[in-house]
């Protein structure tokens, strides 16, 4: 559905915000951009949105190429920022209806997309509305004219965490229906909305696919080792004698495989010093794990 | 650009901007005429009995026109053009922009739309103004230049309009409320520094010069050629900056990160 090709961004000369990103956002999919702050997110979605200018590189959308400031491309894509600022002075309903007026479509589009989002405020001023029903409000402007494509950009970063939940159901149910691109650095939302993912560090994609694919990759690398009594002394024997990060947690301590470290090698280090394990388990790898692996090795 | 027009006088009503205008051209309508009129009364009572002498002369209707002008160029362009610069640039300096542009309108539509209510409005007030105004005329002075006051009415709008256009300009390119101030009233003070050397031939068709002609109308000495040649002119210079306020914006990043 879209395709960014070579897109390069700088506001200063020297220091590239995004440096030849090249992504695909399939047709149907979840796809969530993850990145920490400023590594790049929002300056990639102000170039979707024609607010601000590329320096280098091709979007295209559905296979044509987008022109800054191209209407007919904006037609079909609806927006819910991360904070949204409304004009205060209008009620939802007037809102909504200036927002009917610019795509031409119907007023009985209100109604539905307020009762998607569960929001019964038609009458009431905007200037009176919580976070989260702002939120929920800049979804449905988002929605009203029923697009192909929704760019979410950090939708959930300011809410507390039943307005995160909420917003999460609506992503959830709008799953299959939409495509979405959304912009995130909460991970733990991504696992369970996301179908693909691809992350943004210092202005370049590091990784770019579906999440099974990248926990796979990630998985087994992490094992927990619980011993039935001398947990100081595992905890001493590990760190003196491996150069993997040990972290001493609830009754064990977890343990990161990796420069030759193998399962096998662990253990029978463990067994020569006679040291008794009552628990050991292999740990998947959360996005998390891995966001901060990437960003921790480069 | 209809429901851009709409939206924006939405905007006018809802932030009572309708109203603040209707009375403050309303109040000075009023005022104007009573002080052309009682002014050397009231002064002469505050003198009282000191030694200190003034000469005033007999106040006319001519007095009570010049009056209104000098209210209007004096008090009421300054609101105008601070209400001008809020009402241009708060959207961007509200963050409100990703929103409105994210969606599929034109920046020229949407830049179009804020001058011509506002532009519309002030025109609107302006009618209240000198309704009241006439009306008191009418009352205190006995007599009535209705001619004279439709004239004046007019290229005080086509002045207020000029000003307004580089106020356009500046709130595109500025990125504050304080920055686009400072450039318009810059400006403002370039074009009245210029009217000093107004012997060149160029300098006396700027547009500010109308405020002479809006005088010479009200005595009946204003060289119609010229005053058409400064309208003109007025019109040309409205035009352009518009146009530039629209490049400008069309080529814009609208967002500063």
């Amino acid at each position: 559905m879209i395709k960014v090709e070579n897109l390069t961004k700088s506001y200063d000369e020297n220091i590239p915000v995004l440096d030849e990103i090249n992504f695909t956002v399939n047709k149907g999919e979840v796809y969530g951009f993850i990145g920490k702050n400023g590594a790049g997110k929002t300056t990639t979605i102000n170039i979707l949105l024609s607010l601000i200018h590329k320096d280098e590189g091709t979007i295209y959308f559905d296979n044509l190429p987008i022109e800054f400031l191209d209407l007919a491309y904006k037609k079909r894509i609806g927006f819910v920022p991360d904070v949204p600022v409304f004009p205060g002075y209008l009620t939802t309903q007037e809102y909504l209806k200036q927002v009917c007026n610019i795509f031409h479509v119907s007023y009985s589009n209100i109604d539905k997309v307020l009762e998607f989002v569960s929001l019964d405020t038609k009458q009431k001023k905007i200037s009176s509305f919580s976070r989260g029903m702002k939120q929920r409000l800049a979804i449905a402007q988002a929605l009203i004219h029923d697009p192909d494509m929704l760019i979410m950009d950090e939708p959930m970063s300011a809410l507390d965490p039943e307005g995160r939940k909420d917003i999460l159901d609506i992503m959830l149910s709008l799953k299959g229906d939409k495509t979405i691109f959304y912009s995130t650095h909460i991970l733990e939302d991504v696992e369970k909305v996301c179908d693909r993912v691809a992350l943004i560090h210092n202005g370049k994609i590091v990784f770019e696919e579906d999440i099974d694919s990248i926990k796979s990759a990630f998985v087994n690398k992490k094992v927990y080792i619980e011993p039935s009594e001398e947990l100081d002394r595992l905890y001493k024997l590990l760190n003196k004698n491996i150069d993997s990060t040990v972290v001493k947690k609830d009754k064990g301590v977890y343990i990161e495989l990796k420069q030759g470290l193998t399962i096998n090698k662990l253990l029978k280090m463990i067994i020569d010093e006679s040291i008794e394990l009552t628990g050991f388990k292999q740990v998947n790898a959360s996005l998390e794990d891995i966001f901060l692996e990437v960003i921790n090795n480069d | 650009m209809i429901n851009q027009l709409k939206n924006e006088f939405l905007y006018l009503l809802r932030t009572k901007k309708f109203i603040i205008f209707f009375v403050l051209f309303a109040v000075f309508g009023m005022i104007s005429p009573l002080t052309a009129k009682y002014l050397p009364e009231i002064l002469a009572s505050l003198l009282g009995n000191s030694d200190i002498v003034i000469d005033f002369p007999e106040p006319d209707i001519y007095y009570g026109y010049i009056q209104f002008l000098s209210d209007l160029n004096e008090i009421v362009l300054f609101v105008i053009i601070f209400v001008g610069i809020s009402v241009f640039i708060r959207d961007k300096t509200k963050g409100i922009y990703p929103l409105i542009f994210s969606k599929p309108i034109k920046r020229e539509t949407y830049l179009l739309g804020k001058i011509l209510s506002y532009a519309i409005l002030l025109l609107m007030a302006l009618v209240i103004g000198f309704i009241f105004f006439d009306i008191y005329i009418l009352i205190l002075f006995k007599d009535l230049l209705f001619l004279t006051s439709l004239q004046m009415m007019m290229l005080y709008f086509l002045y207020v309009i000029w000003i307004l256009s580089f106020t356009l300009l500046f709130s595109v390119i500025s990125k504050s409320y304080l920055t686009a101030a400072l450039m318009t009233f810059g400006t403002y003070i370039l074009f009245v520094i210029l009217d000093i050397f107004n012997e060149f031939s160029i300098f006396k068709y700027l547009p500010n010069t109308l405020n002479k002609h809006i005088s010479g109308i009200i005595y009946s000495t204003s060289d119609t050629t010229n005053l058409w040649i400064t309208i003109l002119i007025t019109v040309g210079m409205i035009l352009i900056f518009i146009y530039l306020s629209i490049v400008q914006f069309n080529k814009q990043d609208i967002i500063n990160d």
